[in-house]
């Protein structure tokens, strides 16, 4: 009985542990101790406090907070990474009146930066126009669906010094201003963006689906996406 | 438009009319052979003369980025030869040095030599369809005999390689299935050897034919700005006089350690894509030609021998198949992005990946040199007669799986 009421523990004491000790576990899955591990430490704390924690979590906070005083906590409230430093062209917008939000680099090495969607516009035609940048080529618009935001990716190359940057800007309302006026290729890539994601970009001079048929409803891409619409006619579901 | 005609004279009288002519929008349609896939245009004719062309796409689409979604890694690969199927041994590089790059993968000299050899190959068998496609457009049905039948030669080296003509499934992250076959590097060579001459043949077919000359001469002639401006890639940038091609600028895959030029066309006219992408056949028989010779390890027999016989030497990390022995089905790469981009055949061809530790990656995005290629056609038509349509849309060399995904 023990034995099961010892398994039937561990997934409230992992609730438990999740919610309020959620150093002690934090601590251990570095190490990838096995599941077992974790509930069986933590379930000799919460046993003890074992009722009250069934009916109530702030109660279980309560009666295992005194048992959690270690280091532990200490080093789960470490300060979280610093922000990566700017790269060239990060500290060229910067020097410039832009404020990106450097991402470091990607694995091939890549310079990448967030940009605000307001000021995507005059940064995208300043990189382009400066002679410190000169990114006259670009080369693909990729749309990118977080679960709680969309994201569009500028992927620029310069034909003269031969570098690569990465330009992301969040969706604001699901909108974005369009570069199209910057290169004319973003035209399609944009179309195409807003196909499948549903990404509006604003002063594009025919935003319109370029892949799916015109009268297409919901955005292909995005990960909510189904197929069973039943606005849809039936041969399309 | 109006136009005036005056009737025949009858007792010295004229009588002059005003004859009404609209644009006539004429559909070629998404089902047509010249079109090099499933492509609309919908041109917008005066006569002969073209007003308006506005290229409809997504006959093709796949949503190959999806299926990315909902497939591990490894299950995902049988399906990216066929985001360009001229061009597969280019996707899979791309999709597989996004994936290298992100975990951090090394890859042995000898695989990436293989990798240089194939890629190669490749470009020529894209290269001979694009010339006997392209002249067949233009009216010429024998060339396209021709380029297949070298064609075919470097489909039956590929057979022996990776087991299949065309969708190859050839390379694996940090390697390649398996190494070359016995003998293979000499049938290579074999075929090195003879191709020059043919070549030769072939491009003569164009260069002493007065109706290619004509056709293709100070037509569809692409401002090198503009190219830009719309993104385009390639043979077709190269053309107008802007060498910028991926191996050079910036190698990736040993390709700094072969010796090999660009061609730069001078005008930008058919013509120039014509010859560009010839001596593009021809630089590449001299990087194929280069690799054979500096092939880690040699042909297969001789290094088998050697680890027969023992030889330590013989089983150094570069001379394997493989980096790091990976279990492909369960395969989880650390959370990262990566934009790799390659210099195939039509341009830049890029996979954008970003994985975030689980077996499937959370988005992947292929550009394809063709979508950005095919935009600059409206340019590359206004006011230009009918017939030079075909001339011109055939020396883009556009692929429409690229296009659509």
């Amino acid at each position: 009985m023990s034995n099961e009421n010892e398994k039937l523990q561990p997934s409230e004491a992992q609730e438990a542990a999740s919610e309020t000790t959620a150093e002690v576990t934090e601590k251990k899955t570095p190490k990838k101790a096995p599941p077992k591990a974790p509930a069986k430490k933590a379930a000799p704390k919460v046993t003890s406090a074992e009722a009250p924690a069934e009916h109530e979590k702030p109660a279980a906070e309560k009666t295992a907070a005194p048992a959690v005083k270690a280091e532990p906590p200490v080093k789960k409230e470490e300060a979280p990474p610093p922000p990566p430093e700017p790269g060239r062209y990060g500290q060229l917008l910067i020097a410039n009146g832009f404020s990106p939000s450097p991402l470091g680099n990607d694995a091939t090495g890549m310079e990448m930066m967030t940009v605000d969607a307001s000021e995507l516009l005059a940064a995208c035609r300043f990189l382009r126009e400066s002679s410190a940048s000169q990114f006259d080529l670009l080369v693909s618009i990729a749309g990118v669906d977080w679960k709680d935001r969309l994201e569009a990716v500028y992927h620029l190359y310069s034909t003269y010094t031969y570098d690569k940057v990465a330009l992301k800007a969040t969706a604001v309302d699901e909108k974005l201003p369009s570069v199209s006026s910057v290169w004319k290729t973003a035209d399609w890539h944009e179309r195409e963006t807003y196909d499948l994601f549903g990404i509006i970009f604003e002063g594009h001079p025919k935003l319109e689906r370029i892949l799916m048929p015109s009268d297409w409803i919901g955005y292909p891409m995005r990960k909510d996406y189904t197929v069973n619409d039943p606005r849809l006619v039936w041969n399309e579901r | 438009m109006t136009m005036t005609v005056s009737n025949l004279p009858s007792q010295g009288v004229y009588l002059e009319k005003d004859i009404e002519t609209n644009d006539m929008v004429v559909n070629i349609g998404p089902q047509h052979p010249s079109t090099h896939g499933v492509l609309r245009l919908i041109t917008t004719l005066d006569g002969e003369l073209v007003k308006d062309i506005e290229p409809v796409i997504g006959y093709l689409h796949r949503s190959k980025e999806k299926m990315a979604e909902s497939r591990s890694l490894f299950q995902y690969q049988p399906t990216i030869d066929r985001v360009e199927y001229l061009s597969s041994f280019f996707d899979h590089y791309a999709y597989v040095a996004a994936v290298e790059a992100i975990a951090g993968l090394h890859v042995p000299k000898r695989v990436q030599y293989i990798r240089m050899i194939t890629m190669e190959l490749n470009r020529i068998t894209s290269h001979l369809l694009w010339f006997g496609t392209y002249l067949l457009d233009l009216g010429a049905t024998s060339p396209m005999f021709y380029a297949f039948r070298e064609r075919e030669k470097i489909l039956k080296l590929f057979e022996d390689l990776t087991g299949a003509r065309m969708m190859y499934n050839y390379y694996r992250f940090g390697g390649v299935i398996a190494d070359m076959p016995e003998g293979w590097l000499d049938k290579v060579r074999a075929f090195v050897d003879e191709a020059p001459a043919r070549f030769d043949e072939y491009e003569a077919i164009a260069t002493n034919n007065p109706i290619v000359l004509d056709r293709t001469i100070g037509i569809g002639i692409l401002d090198p700005e503009l190219a830009i401006q719309y993104g385009v890639t390639g043979p077709t940038l190269r053309a107008s006089g802007i060498a910028l091609d991926q191996r050079k600028v910036s190698p990736y895959c040993c390709y700094d350690e072969v010796e090999f030029d660009v061609p730069v066309g001078t005008k930008g006219d058919c013509y120039d894509r014509y010859k560009v992408r010839f001596q593009e056949m021809r630089e590449s028989l001299k990087i194929i030609r280069q690799a054979l010779d500096k092939m880690p390890g040699g042909d297969t027999a001789d290094l088998m021998a050697r680890r027969k016989a023992g030889d330590e030497s013989a089983n150094d990390i570069d001379l394997q198949t493989y980096g790091k022995k990976i279990n492909l089905l369960t395969y989880k790469p650390p959370k990262g992005e990566a934009m790799v981009t390659v210099e195939s055949p039509r341009g830049f061809l890029g996979c954008y990946m970003i994985t975030d530790g689980t077996p499937k990656a959370y988005r992947v995005k292929w550009r394809g040199a063709s979508f950005s290629n095919l935009s600059v056609l409206p340019e590359l038509m206004n006011g230009r007669l009918f017939p030079d349509l075909m001339a011109i849309f055939g020396s883009i060399d556009v692929i429409l799986p690229e296009v659509d995904r």
